[in-house]
Order: structure tokens, then C-alpha cells, then sequence
């Protein structure tokens, strides 16, 4: 697997870690553990009105059993109350079974000091169980550790090196056409590239491998703008990126979360019917607009003259 | 859509457009011959973007909007400035 796929998968787990909640979030942790740990790992699911007796998964060689907890928004005092319930819920039908219990949850920025000290008291009580819990670094560390194939059954297919240099015109013309246009003015002043613009924005070394993946090709995205009968298409396309960039960055979000957003709103990530070829060739066209975009657009932050990056 | 922008080539904004009317407007035109003419001076140049007949109207309405041009008796002419 060359570095930019690696990159690529790093990027969307991230993006799908951050997205999806409840069952979704449940349903891609399965996936995941049961490639990670083939005819070990042992998924669960309601059954009637026995439901899952408070075990979302179970590893046998490790003798752990998991519970899954992704809400859309996470409160102190409501996820202590599932960790006790859930775990005192456990105890009857799977107690001689389990010597370790994990909480696996997604919160990206770790857990807050109730929840943790609600986690330490439990472990205190029960010392014969040891208690932890499992965020994004803990299920990333077993997403990177998956097969190529694995990877593509969970997370789609990824651009390679042959992909992208396979990406055609008729490639951009269907990524460039998914973008939402919108009516405005046109006008913006005409600023040189900056150089140091990856840099400059504290994007980590995934996002800059993307980036630079899509730069081998975003070129051509020049030629079709040029090639455009109507031409103001152009910058309403690239104003509706601008947009959406201006809407994340007044959400907070970092440098690389904003990147992976544009990306899905790009139609990248897509998880179509397509074969392998064509959603290759979808996804590094996708970084090639991107690429090019992020070189020629208002977005993220150029480096003042002078300032060293 | 006037001046160039970033991703508005220069050859596409109205007011290189609206030079280049002029320009072939060095001697009185109808509208038909002065899109022929503008056609056929792009072809010459590989590097010139093709332009639909929509913009070579608004590169005239242009003109037009500047009082740079005239239209009577069926023929565009420059209007020559007052000396």
C-alpha cells in the first residue's frame, strides 16, 4: 500500500469516526474487529426480548467483551449512567466469561473526568475485571493494522499512484459537475499561489500526502474550467467551495477536519456501487479538484510575504 | 465577468472582448459579419478561448453601455471621439 493510500484511509476512518452515531458507530466498529480478529472476534446483536444482554462484541482470545456507546452528543452525568448500567447489566450472563470489559466510544477528544473517574471507581470495585475504555486512537490502531482487502470492504477503495495518473478529463467533468453552484458575483482578486500554503495551515502529513497526490493532476482542472462555454461557471463552482469552506471554518474545525468535510462535499468518500477501477479513478479526481482548489481559491490560510512556514 | 479573475481568463472577460470588437470594428459591420470576423480571429490564435455568441452579445451591450459604439441603419460603427 503506496503512502498516499495509506494517507487516504487515515483521512476517511477519521471522517467516519466523527460521523456516524448509534447503530451506524456500532455497526462499523463490528466491522472492523471482525476483520481485524477473523473467527475471534464475535458480534452481537438483539435477539427478541433478550436483547444484547449489554454486550456489543466479544474477543474470545482476550477474553473481552465490549460495549459500544456513540451518541450524538456526549454528556457527562448520561454516560456515567450507561457505563454503570451497562456494566452491572453485564455481570449476570457474561461474568464467568469476560476478565476484561471495554467501554468503546467516540469521543475524538478523549473523555472528561467524570466519565473517567466513573471508569477507575469501577475497575477499584470490580478488581477482578479490568476496566477500560477504547477511543479513535485505540480503533484506528486496529483499522491500520487491516489487510488491504479488509480496509476496502470497510472503508471503500482508495486512489493509488496508477489511479491517479489514469485520471481523464471525463473524470473531472463528473467530480466538477457534483459540486452545488450557486448564483454569485463573480470577483476575486487575482493572488498568486502560495507556496508554503500546506504549511502554513498545520495540516497533518496525511493531508498534505492527499493534497499532494491531487496536485499531479490538478492541472487539468484548469483546462476544463477554460473549456467551460459558459464563463462564470467557473467561479460559481469555486465559490460554492468557498462557501462551504467559510461554514466549517466558522464551525471551529481544525485544518484537517475541514479538509476531510470539503473532500465528502467535493464527492469523495463515496460509497457507490462503482467497481474498484472507477471509484479509484472517482477518488483521485476528487483530490485533483481538491488539489487545485485548495492552490487557487480563498480557502485556508496563505502565508504573509516573507513570513518563514 | 468584466475584468479577469482568477478563474476568468483574460480573453474571456468583457473588457478584452470588448477590445477586440472594437478593434475589428475598424470599419462598419453588421452583427453577423462582426461574429464571423471575432471567430475567425480567435481561430488564428490557438491560445484564445472559443466564446459562445450569448458573450460576444454582452461584450457588445457592453460597448454599447460605454456609448463606444453605434448601431444604424443596420451596421455597428465605432463612435469616433469628440476632438
Amino acid at each position: 500500500m503506496d503512502a498516499h493510500t495509506q494517507a487516504f484511509y487515515r483521512l476517511k476512518f477519521q471522517n467516519t469516526f466523527l460521523r456516524l452515531k448509534g447503530n451506524g458507530f456500532q455497526e462499523l466498529f463490528g466491522d472492523i474487529m471482525s476483520r481485524r480478529y477473523p473467527g475471534d472476534f464475535v458480534r452481537t446483536r438483539p435477539w427478541g426480548a433478550h436483547g444484547d444482554r449489554k454486550n456489543d462484541g466479544y474477543l474470545r482470545s482476550e477474553r473481552t467483551l465490549f460495549q459500544v456507546y456513540a451518541p450524538n452528543e456526549m454528556s457527562a452525568s448520561e454516560t456515567v449512567k450507561k457505563i454503570e448500567a451497562d456494566f452491572a447489566g453485564a455481570l449476570p450472563h457474561w461474568k464467568d466469561f469476560f476478565a476484561i470489559w471495554v467501554f468503546a466510544h467516540n469521543a475524538m477528544d478523549g473523555l472528561g473526568p467524570d466519565v473517567l473517574q466513573c471508569l477507575l471507581d469501577l475497575g477499584r470495585r470490580n478488581s477482578d475485571i479490568s476496566v477500560r475504555q477504547w477511543g479513535y486512537e485505540a480503533l484506528e490502531e486496529c483499522v491500520l493494522a487491516l489487510r488491504q482487502q479488509d480496509l476496502e470492504a470497510v472503508l471503500g477503495y482508495a486512489p493509488d499512484a496508477r489511479a491517479v495518473n489514469n485520471v481523464r478529463s471525463a473524470d473531472l467533468i463528473k467530480v466538477l459537475e457534483t459540486i452545488a453552484q450557486t448564483d454569485v458575483a463573480a470577483g476575486s482578486d487575482i493572488k498568486p499561489v502560495s507556496v508554503d500554503k500546506i504549511n502554513k495551515n498545520s495540516l497533518s502529513d496525511d493531508s498534505v500526502h492527499y493534497i499532494r497526490m491531487g496536485q499531479r493532476k490538478s492541472s487539468l482542472v484548469r483546462g476544463i474550467f477554460n473549456s467551460f462555454t459558459d464563463p462564470l461557471r467557473a467561479e460559481r463552482i469555486v465559490q460554492s467551495f468557498r462557501t462551504k469552506y467559510m461554514d466549517l471554518k466558522l464551525q471551529g474545525l481544525t485544518s484537517d477536519r475541514m479538509l476531510s468535510e470539503l473532500i465528502r462535499f467535493t464527492g469523495g468518500y463515496s460509497e457507490g456501487k462503482s467497481g474498484p477501477v472507477e471509484a479509484q479513478r472517482h477518488e483521485a479526481a476528487v483530490a485533483a479538484t481538491l488539489a487545485f482548489l485548495f492552490e487557487s481559491c480563498d480557502i485556508f490560510e496563505d502565508p504573509k510575504t516573507g513570513e518563514e512556514v | 465577468m468584466i475584468l479577469p479573475t482568477k478563474h476568468l481568463a483574460t480573453d474571456r472577460s468583457l473588457l478584452y472582448i470588448g477590445g477586440e470588437l472594437l478593434e475589428l470594428l475598424a470599419r462598419p459591420r453588421t452583427v453577423s459579419s462582426l461574429w464571423h470576423a471575432l471567430n475567425e480571429n480567435r481561430k488564428k490564435r490557438e491560445e484564445m478561448s472559443v466564446i459562445t455568441y450569448d458573450w460576444f452579445i454582452l461584450g457588445l451591450d457592453f460597448l454599447y453601455g460605454l456609448g463606444v459604439v453605434t448601431f444604424t441603419e443596420g451596421l455597428l460603427r465605432r463612435k469616433e471621439a469628440h476632438k
